[in-house]
């Protein structure tokens, strides 16, 4: 055998081969996962802002906590934890729909908004278009997690859809622990029109 | 490479080494796995292994399944929730079976009754009327709301509902009811939750059912 | 180059035939479906026109739109931020053994020829609104001559003037009726 010479297009298509090598790795590591793709588009703000996705708007007023609740309809909520109320103001933005999701994600652990209370509470309501519901939605959470580390970062979430997936997400971070937690509340009855 | 000649053995290493070549060794490996097996048969390796007996549990204590925790309370007969609006067709009653439940998951969690199939609670050994032996009903016992939703880490005394006919439980008869669990597969990628497999009871719990005769108070 | 464009001129005129060929059809199989099951092609009807569609005659006689805000909103126990939609709509069914048609009605908002909100009707709305005598709020699918839909809907306050009643008769789709009000 001869001698093997090294001439410019051994040197190119080695070259060649690593940056090839390089972006296959990047495009792996970069491509969403199913996770990723389907994740619902959040529109982030704070209590108190209108924020207005593309198929839902809403305000929160409050977040209360307490140990028990009066609801508007004479529901009293018994329970073992605690009550987080969140009074609010919703509307739907292109056509009617059930709020179908609203929920409160402290740490890895996701609550739902009560049905318990049924009329007295907006979760689950149909929502008109451009015409709010303003109203209390309650989750009962443990008396311990509200005073934990994780409450401090939770996040209030609320979409149309109970499948979240790759629609608008209205999300505003609420501070739980450094709301007083109260022996008992009353909220108000949920009302139909612009405040 | 080189190659030598063939060793010289004696007369009688030659006739043994002729019988080894003679020898059928195929046979020969079956027939001492056979003997082997035969040896194991013997002494039981070869039967079923024995499935480990389904843990009986008493009303009272505290059943721990992969998504909630269970604590049976009693089995009762009513004849119905007027303010619930859950009464029995004619001719039934309702089977309850009172038991507080904890949700030891990271999501709310929606218990199963209607049509779907049972996931914690299911009677064994009498009819039920309906499409499946999910409760029909899932009440609320503090406040009598028939919402499932169990929230994580807040227990929830929640009696659930089957409809039975009239002749099918007495008062004072034993009752043997299934406790249900499953095995967590993944988060699910073309619909929205997770996929569960493995749905086996984990346990039952008897209960002596009272008859009450009429719609518990809640 | 170009004697190897014209060496395979053949099986280049067959890709640049087929290729768009297959992706059309592939398309096509697909998109007409769902576009025929969808109200995607409307009938645009103006106040004064009467309309043949679906076995009947379709004419706009009137509508009117109450503010929340005004004497007769008030009345009606409008919710504040709210107008509310009155449209009436005229239907002749061809009278015959088959049923007269059934509709599904909805109010669309539109921006130039897209549509931005829609409104479904408000029967279960909590609202004091009585229909007018006479008229019937739903598609008869047993009528025996002509009638007068009335059709009412509880529309955001801010919602432009640009507002069709769209009417859907099951079995016309993806055809349907756009009465601009």
């Amino acid at each position: 055998m001869t001698r093997p010479t090294l001439n410019w297009r051994h040197v190119a298509n080695g070259a060649g081969l690593v940056v090839i090598l390089v972006l296959a790795g990047v495009v792996a590591h970069t491509t969403p996962n199913d996770e990723q793709q389907q994740a619902p588009l959040p529109v982030r703000g704070q209590v108190g802002e209108t924020l207005s996705g593309r198929n839902i708007a809403a305000t929160v007023d409050a977040v209360r906590v307490a140990e028990s609740v009066e609801a508007s309809n004479g529901w009293a909520g018994p329970t073992s934890g605690v009550w987080v109320v969140v009074d609010a103001s919703v509307e739907a933005n292109v056509t009617e729909s059930n709020f179908g999701y609203a929920r409160l994600k402290v740490g890895d652990v996701t609550y739902s908004a009560s049905t318990r209370p049924d009329r007295a509470t907006i979760a689950a309501t149909g929502l008109s278009v451009g015409i709010p519901w303003t109203g209390p939605l309650m989750f009962e959470l443990p008396r311990l997690l509200v005073s934990g580390d994780a409450a401090r970062t939770a996040e209030l979430q609320l979409a149309v859809d109970a499948d979240p997936r790759a629609d608008s997400m209205l999300v505003m971070p609420v501070d739980l622990s450094a709301i007083e937690i109260e022996k008992v509340v009353e909220t108000g009855r949920p009302v139909w029109g612009a405040r | 490479m080189t190659s030598k000649p063939p060793v010289e053995h004696g007369p009688w290493r030659q006739r043994a080494r002729g019988l080894y070549d003679k020898l059928p060794t195929k046979w020969l490996i079956t027939g001492v796995s056979a003997a082997l097996l035969g040896l194991s048969a013997l002494l039981g390796g070869l039967d079923d292994v024995p499935t480990p007996p389904i843990p009986e549990f008493a009303p009272g204590d505290r059943y721990e399944a992969l998504q909630f925790a269970l604590q049976p309370e009693r089995a009762s007969l009513i004849d119905g929730f007027p303010e619930q609006g859950v009464m029995p067709d004619e001719g039934n009653r309702l089977l309850v079976v009172v038991a507080t439940v904890e949700n030891t998951w990271t999501d709310p969690l929606s218990i199963a009754r209607g049509g779907s199939e049972p996931d914690s609670l299911a009677p064994v050994g009498i009819d039920i009327v309906g499409d499946s032996d999910a409760p029909s009903d899932i009440i609320v016992f503090d406040d009598g709301s028939t919402v499932a939703t169990v929230q994580p880490n807040v227990p929830v005394k929640l009696a659930y509902v089957w409809e039975v006919p009239a002749g099918s439980l007495a008062d004072g008869d034993e009752l043997r009811v299934d406790l249900l669990d499953r095995e967590f597969q993944g988060e699910a990628t073309i619909y929205f939750g997770d996929r569960f497999s493995d749905f086996h009871v984990a346990g039952f719990v008897t209960f002596d059912v009272e008859d009450l005769g009429a719609g518990v108070g809640g | 180059m170009r004697r190897w464009f014209r060496r395979n001129r053949i099986g280049l005129l067959a890709v640049a035939v087929l290729l768009p060929a297959t992706v059309g059809i592939t398309f096509a199989t697909q998109w007409t479906a769902y576009f025929g099951e969808r109200a995607s092609a409307p009938v645009s009807v103006v106040e004064g026109d009467t309309v043949d569609f679906g076995r009947a005659e379709w004419s706009l006689e009137s509508s009117r739109r109450i503010s929340a805000s005004s004497a007769e909103g008030r009345e009606f126990g409008l919710p504040p931020g709210s107008d509310l939609v009155v449209v009436s709509v005229r239907v002749s069914p061809e009278l015959g053994d088959a049923e007269t048609p059934g509709c599904i009605v909805t109010l669309d908002e539109h921006d130039g020829s897209t549509v931005t909100r829609t409104w479904g009707e408000s029967a279960t709305d909590p609202i004091d609104y009585t229909a007018t005598e006479g008229t019937r709020s739903l598609c008869a699918t047993d009528a025996v001559g002509p009638y007068t839909l009335e059709s009412v809907f509880v529309v955001a306050g801010d919602a432009g003037d640009d507002l069709a009643l769209a009417l859907t008769v099951p079995g016309e789709l993806p055809r349907y009726l756009s009465f601009r009000l």
